[in-house]
């Protein structure tokens, strides 16, 4: 009853799907043609797509062709400063791959948490999965082991040594800095609103560098595979005797609300030390991060005005 | 028109409100006992009276909670029956008319570009945010006189605007919205009255006036025709009923953060015990998402201590709401589908063929374009050719043949679907196979530390398989009737996004990719991925004539469609499976990206296609050269950073339904 159906008749149809075969396998031939790429046996073009192991290998003085999410990591790990040259691949979880694949990378490390989402890379370049983060629980010698791993297959293994032992002065100075804290133990938190913010615990980098301090974390309670629990301000007033400190940055809106908000105001942990505001620090970091959090625990600990003069010794 | 109830099992229906407030109470009972450590009434207004932070916590913390989840239920439950009363479908609430995500949308783009704003506080710019939404829909359904139809559409494709753009933002940003993704799950934790107080004025306010002129606006149960002999003006009415809706619903989502399924469930549970005056409705409704919210809520607050993570109540009751939905809706029976597609759209005045030149001109740029065009190692842009091309082909290539075929499929499916409900809302993701194929994907990234991209597909493909079956067997004793299976589908959405909700405000790394991938990403495709979808789509392309007949007959309703000798089952059943398989394939190779499902079939009959079977085949070509363009756009527009195609086909395409509604506003006034 309707003209146009003979214009999508059988002939057209057919000439449709030929073209399209057509198109396909020209596709298919040029990606063969890529398919070769040439290793190198010294890696001098390194990519990385995972922010602690960006931050390990800067650490170490290896600075790659690219790293992922160059912005947020300024943001929220500062240190060790990115340089200039180092270029953005994009998202962690999304590096570009036309980028990638144009920066013709002779090794690509990232974790197996994000090794997964793009397997196809593996066609470019070499990739090495390196975990820190890992149902072991163990951050803190997960990141001794990356660190040594990263000095290995990029050819610095002396890089890798020099930063465990940096790190092992770092956290023994922190040590006898707190030797006399202001507080025996402590609430490490990310302020996410007045009422709400993430503490970390069991399985995170902070817990195991504090195990290693005569300090202890007030937070005991469940966390997650990252370390961390997100809880409500209810949840933390039980810890009289914590110091409260808040991971910077903070949200303009919290130190507002301590003026007008009657439970963060007389917080315990808060009314008694205040809300100490500690510089970035990289949360899901390596063991630079581990070197620098002890580095900046032991300080706010050591600046804190005590609220109350019974704080025990 | 409006639904009516089937009063066939009187005493289970009456169970429901009962079973209702016995939850809320017993529930609130536990939650106040962990809080307190006793349950002895002494003891409580003891510890209330005292001074110290346990008494501080009840006063300040559990209390105003506690009433804050009556009064925001009460508001959005409100809302929602005046939704459904005005636009005269059950499936009406606060949401919408998109003014939560025009509420996210202000609150990220303030936090990201504006961080100082926020001075002025959280709740006005979420406020200012709804009310520009809400004032945008009302601009663009003036004209055509608050039709029902035309507010849904415009209300829905602003939402879908709205979230698309946030997503892509909270892609893009994910570490800085954090605080955003809580506020987005509505959580109810209080920190003191300073909230409530003003709150609870505003409600009142609102409520106040809605059951002050609850008798005038019960004209709107009459047809515009009866109503207008009456002296009564059905627009006027109706935008007053709108204007009050959307006033108790934005001060709500500013105070609390956007919760969802209240506003459905509380006028539908009182639509179900049998209340038919509006007065009484709204103060049933109100009563009963009270109830809902203050049990969700104490019931989120003795779940959390076990769980050792937030557990938002808007989330939860997502999650919980979708089933819900389903049990409550099957009682329903609408005596007229909510909306329906026989509004014409006005086509120019031009040939077949010129429309079909233009269109394959279009999509061979399209995809020239997506070919050639690129940035170089510095971001620089490039005309690329030869070398250039070689290095970036093997991830390129793949993902624009994807593109082609998923945007083909789903415009195709689209296409059916709309034309066998008879409904323009309906698009492949209404099915809610695209939401099962996700939560099975969700299932598989959380049970595995570290899926492999195949496992991942194949929880996907069991999700998808699920929920399909599920639909069937649901929609079977209605010979898959269009309401149900729509119903259904949003059921299954609403539990969907109840889980991302709840997973981004746990602040879980992983939430990040699969919200990129729940919008609709070819990143990563391979060339053996693209095949097999490019197969899937050519392979469905010579199914269609053999539908074409029932698709020209479906548009006309179910009865005409009968009276032609059509087997309604056997025949909604085959173009279900059939639209099923396509979004099914499309969504599990590339993310449940739909909107060039939603829009292409639109798309298509504006330009001409009428028939059938050039309308699907219109809108299939349509629907590949809107996905080609935009995952190119998506990959290069902010390269190295990647918007998801799915987002930016509706970043696109948003701005072009709205111009078409409004020549549909014009035309129908």
């Amino acid at each position: 009853m309707h003209k146009p159906i003979h214009l999508y008749s059988r002939r057209s149809f057919l000439r449709l799907v030929t073209q399209a075969s057509i198109i396909s396998g020209c596709g298919y031939a040029l990606s063969g043609l890529m398919a070769e790429t040439t290793s190198a046996a010294v890696p001098k073009r390194i990519v990385i797509a995972d922010g602690a192991i960006s931050e390990t290998a800067l650490a170490m003085g290896i600075v790659p062709l690219a790293m992922a999410d160059i912005p947020g990591y300024q943001a929220w790990v500062q240190q060790p400063a990115v340089p200039n040259r180092v270029i953005n691949l994009g998202a962690r979880f999304q590096p570009s791959l036309e980028r990638l694949a144009q920066l013709k990378p002779d090794l690509i490390l990232t974790s197996s948490f994000y090794a997964n989402q793009y397997a196809s890379l593996r066609d470019l370049a070499p990739i090495e999965k390196i975990d820190i983060y890992s149902s072991s629980k163990t951050p803190f010698l997960n990141a001794v082991t990356a660190a040594r791993k990263i000095g290995d297959v990029t050819g610095h293994p002396n890089a890798a040594d020099r930063l465990v032992a940096e790190t092992a002065a770092r956290i023994e100075h922190a040590a006898r800095q707190l030797s006399t804290p202001k507080a025996r133990s402590v609430l490490i938190t990310s302020m996410l609103s007045p009422r709400h913010m993430r503490v970390f615990g069991q399985n995170s980098l902070m817990q195991d560098v504090i195990a290693q301090l005569p300090i202890q974390n007030a937070w005991t309670g469940p966390t997650n595979h990252w370390g961390f629990a997100t809880v409500s301000i209810d949840q933390i007033a039980q810890y009289s005797d914590a110091a409260m400190i808040a991971i910077e940055p903070v949200p303009d809106n919290v130190e507002r609300a301590i003026s007008y908000s009657p439970i963060l105001s007389e917080l315990p942990p808060i009314k008694r030390f205040g809300l100490i505001k500690m510089p970035p620090v990289a949360t899901f970091g390596g063991l630079f991060a581990a070197g620098r959090f002890a580095d900046l625990l032991a300080s706010s600990l050591s600046d804190i005005a005590p609220g109350n003069d019974e704080v025990a010794p | 028109m409006t639904a009516t109830v089937l009063n066939k099992r009187p005493a289970y229906q009456g169970a429901i409100p009962t079973v209702l407030f016995i939850a809320a109470i017993v529930l609130s009972t536990l939650s106040l006992q962990i809080e307190t450590g006793s349950l002895n009434p002494i003891a409580i207004l003891d510890l209330a009276f005292a001074s110290g932070t346990q008494t501080l916590l009840l006063t300040h913390g559990w209390v105003p909670r506690f009433v804050i989840a009556l009064v925001a239920g009460a508001g959005l439950a409100t809302a929602g029956a005046l939704f459904q009363h005005t636009l005269k479908n059950p499936l009406a609430s606060p949401s919408t008319l998109g003014l939560a995500g025009g509420a996210k949308l202000f609150l990220t783009l303030t936090t990201l570009y504006m961080p100082g704003a926020l001075e002025i506080g959280q709740d006005i710019i979420a406020l200012l945010g709804a009310l520009a939404v809400g004032a945008l829909v009302f601009a663009l359904a003036r004209r055509s006189g608050f039709s029902p139809l035309v507010v849904i559409l415009t209300g829905m494709i602003i939402a879908l605007y709205c979230g698309a753009v946030t997503t892509a933002l909270a892609i893009i940003h994910h570490e800085w919205l954090k605080s955003l993704f809580i506020w987005g799950s509505g959580d109810l934790t209080q920190d003191g009255w300073y909230i409530l107080g003003p709150l609870t004025i505003k409600i009142a306010f609102g409520m106040i006036i809605a059951i002050i002129l609850a008798r005038p606006l019960e004209m709107l149960n009459l047809n515009d025709h009866q109503a207008t002999a009456l002296g009564a003006s059905p627009a006027r009415l109706r935008m007053l009923c709108l204007l009050i809706g959307c006033w108790l619903t934005a001060v709500t989502i500013a105070a609390v953060g956007i919760v969802g399924f209240v506003g459905l469930a509380g006028p539908a549970i009182t639509r179900m015990i049998g209340i038919r005056r509006l007065r009484h409705k709204l103060i049933a409704s109100a009563l009963f998402g009270a109830l809902l919210l203050c049990a969700a809520d104490q019931g989120v607050q003795v779940l959390s201590g076990h769980l050792g993570t937030l557990v938002p109540a808007g989330a939860l009751t997502g999650v919980f709401g979708g089933p819900l939905l389903i049990i409550l809706i099957r009682q329903l029976r609408a005596n007229s589908p909510p909306s329906r597609s026989t509004t014409a759209i006005p086509t120019k005045d031009r040939s077949l063929r010129q429309s079909r030149m233009i269109l394959g001109t279009c999509v061979l740029l399209a995809i020239a374009g997506a070919i050639f065009i690129g940035r170089d190692v510095n971001g620089f842009w490039q005309l690329q050719w030869t070398n250039d091309l070689q290095t970036v082909w093997p991830w390129r290539g793949p993902r624009i043949l994807g593109a082609i075929a998923a945007g083909t499929m789903l415009a195709i499916a689209g296409t059916v679907l709309q034309r066998m409900t008879a409904n323009p809302m309906a698009s492949p993701e209404s099915l809610g196979v695209s939401a099962g194929a996700a939560i099975g994907m969700i299932a598989i990234i959380f049970a595995i530390d570290a899926p492999s991209t195949w496992l991942q597909i194949s929880g996907a493909t069991i999700g998808a398989f699920v929920t399909l079956v599920a639909i069937f067997v649901l929609t079977r004793k209605s010979g898959y009737a269009p309401e149900r299976i729509l119903i259904a589908g949003i059921a299954i959405g609403a539990l969907f996004d109840g889980f991302i909700a709840f997973l981004m405000a746990g602040g879980d790394p992983r939430a990040a990719r699969l919200l990129a991938w729940s919008s609709g990403s070819t990143y990563g495709l391979g060339f053996d991925r693209a095949t097999i979808l490019a197969i899937v789509a050519v392979t469905a392309l010579p199914i269609l004539p053999a539908l074409a007949r029932w698709l020209n007959l479906f548009p006309l309703g179910p009865i005409t469609t009968k009276s032609m000798g059509v087997d309604l089952s056997v025949s909604r059943g085959s173009m279900l499976l059939f639209a099923a398989i396509l979004t099914a394939a499309a969504t599990l190779l590339v993310g449940p990206l739909s909107f060039a499902g939603l829009i292409a079939p639109h798309l298509a009959r504006l330009a001409g296609f009428r028939h059938a079977l050039s309308h699907s085949i219109g809108a299939a070509f349509i629907g590949a050269a809107l996905m080609v363009s935009a995952d190119w756009l998506g990959r290069m527009l902010f390269f190295p950073w990647e918007i998801p195609a799915g987002l930016m086909a509706a970043i696109i395409a948003g701005p072009v339904l709205v111009w078409l509604l409004m020549r549909i506003g014009q035309t129908s006034s």
